[in-house]
């Protein structure tokens, strides 16, 4: 993969020739639409410099140089000044365009950003919502006096994962990161208990995650969350 | 030792149902009598505290048992769970460096290991920026063996913008579970992530978006590893169409790589925006 360039390190010569190619740019939305707003100052720059550089002020003040300019007609001025400002125009409209399409996009990665997080926190919810309900489900005995929490236990291990990974990367709202904390630990004591688990045990795993409705809550964070990144 | 005591280590072995066969087993029993059921009531007690949120008590709790049972066979439990407590009361640092403890002590606990590793991770995350081992602490993360590691510890740095985790997190890009986490990190560090397979460094989806008044699209490429990631651009609307269409929105890579270049992969719309996706 072509490296980016490091705008810093680059010398003058070599900037303008990236802000002259968009395609070169970075990727980074922002920086973009930066260079998009330095682009049209250039070009507008460019297309006046032209007409500045054609006549000198010494030139132009010579009483020679300000008859025949009287004897320009009309239709001469208009031309000139057409082919003078229709490049202006084309170039500042197109890098508007430019920049109000860079600011576009970031505002839809953006979104989409918010909306891949929201997504991630919303499942894990449903999922431990899935669990928390399975988990008051009486299971088939393991041994004559022990539950069957083998299932149960691999899938507190995956979403005790999932919560690190969701941790990691930070949470949407306060409320949500604090179900995720309680959820964290039930997760961590289910997937550190023995797939063949004491019937009280269950009992008392049950007990806690109804006293804080752990299910009830995760349900309702999940649906709040998929609702809110429509 | 005295004869109450003896006697209490005996009524406390009839009470708990164990039986003496010899002489021999009387010290060993008279340790368990003595030391056990006092150390599992301790733990009963903390691990109630902890279920009740009384996080304080818990750990002063954890702290007696720690101090009281130097020897037990459940002080690496203990002192988990004296770390875990920390944490669920937000004293980060001191969560931390428990964890640290507990690492360094019990370097052998592979589940609980995996576990207080993570979590000092995060106490390090909370206190990034305020607790000056916190950094150090990530950085040191990023060597760590375990690739889960590295990649939890990376995470954290990229809200710092810290660019040192930038390798992790595109090894990450070939973990499944934080492949999503890792994608979402390099771009908002803008990065560009780069897929483990190189046959799909040459491909990309483009992804075309034409929003309602607008009279621009606008056109967003997205590398292949990051395809599942195509999904987060469209609306719940939307996803529920492509699924009508029969796309395989979680297969989005596999269906991608398939495809000759060029091809349209889907097109949907709502009453916002419409959206193509091509392979290019």
């Amino acid at each position: 993969m072509k490296p980016e360039p490091e705008m810093s390190n680059l010398s003058h010569e070599a900037l303008f020739e990236l802000l002259e190619s968009p395609e070169a740019w970075p990727e980074d939305p922002e920086i973009q639409a930066q260079l998009a707003d330095l682009l049209e100052l250039h070009l507008a720059l460019q297309a006046h410099g032209s007409e500045l550089r054609i006549q000198p002020l010494a030139a132009q003040n010579s009483p020679e140089k300000q008859r025949q300019r009287r004897s320009y007609s009309w239709l001469m001025v208009a031309a000139a000044a057409v082919a003078a400002m229709v490049p202006t125009v084309y170039a500042v409209q197109h890098t508007r365009t430019l920049a109000a399409q860079a600011k576009d996009r970031a505002r839809l990665e953006a979104v989409a950003q918010r909306r891949g997080q929201d997504r991630l926190w919303a499942a894990f919810f449903q999922q431990s919502s899935d669990l928390l309900q399975k988990f008051d489900h009486q299971p088939s005995a393991c041994t004559r006096d022990k539950e069957d929490r083998n299932v149960e236990r691999e899938l507190a291990s995956a979403l005790l994962q999932a919560s690190h990974q969701l941790a990691a990367q930070g949470a949407p709202n306060l409320e949500a990161e604090s179900m995720r904390t309680n959820l964290h630990a039930w997760l961590t004591e289910v997937s550190l208990e023995e797939g063949c688990m004491e019937p009280r045990r269950a009992d008392e795993l049950r007990q806690w995650a109804q006293a804080r409705k752990l299910e009830d809550e995760s349900q309702r964070l999940g649906r709040l969350l998929k609702g809110e990144a429509e | 030792m005295p004869d109450v005591m003896l006697a209490a280590a005996l009524s406390g072995i009839l009470l708990n149902g164990a039986s003496l066969s010899g002489m021999e087993d009387l010290d060993a029993g008279r340790r368990t009598v003595l030391q056990e059921p006092s150390g599992d009531s301790m733990l009963r007690e903390a691990k109630s505290l902890r279920y009740a949120q009384r996080w304080f008590e818990a750990a002063q709790k954890y702290r007696e048992y720690i101090a009281s049972h130097p020897k037990s066979s459940r002080l690496a439990d203990a002192r988990f769970w004296l770390a875990a407590t920390l944490e669920q009361d937000q004293r980060w640092d001191e969560a931390a460096d428990a964890y640290t403890f507990f690492l360094q002590a019990f370097p052998d606990q592979r589940m609980l290991g995996r576990e207080a590793k993570l979590n000092r991770i995060h106490c390090w995350g909370m206190r990034k920026g305020q607790l000056p081992t916190a950094i150090p602490g990530l950085l040191g993360a990023l060597g760590d063996s375990a690739d889960e590691i590295q990649v939890a510890a990376a995470l954290q740095l990229a809200q710092s913008r810290d660019r040192r985790c930038v390798p992790a997190l595109q090894k990450g890009l070939s973990m499944p579970a934080y492949a999503d986490a890792c994608s979402l990190a390099l771009v908002s560090l803008g990065v560009k992530p780069e897929s483990p397979n190189p046959a799909q460094q040459a491909r990309f989806l483009v992804i075309r978006v034409k929003e309602r008044g607008k009279s621009d699209t606008v056109t967003i490429r997205l590398a292949m590893a990051l395809a599942k990631a195509a999904e987060n651009y469209l609306s719940e609307a939307q996803i529920r169409q492509a699924r009508g269409k029969g796309v395989d929105l979680e297969n989005l890579m596999s269906q991608a790589e398939r495809l000759p270049k060029g091809s349209v992969l889907f097109s949907v719309d709502d009453k916002d925006s419409s959206v193509s996706i091509t392979v290019e």
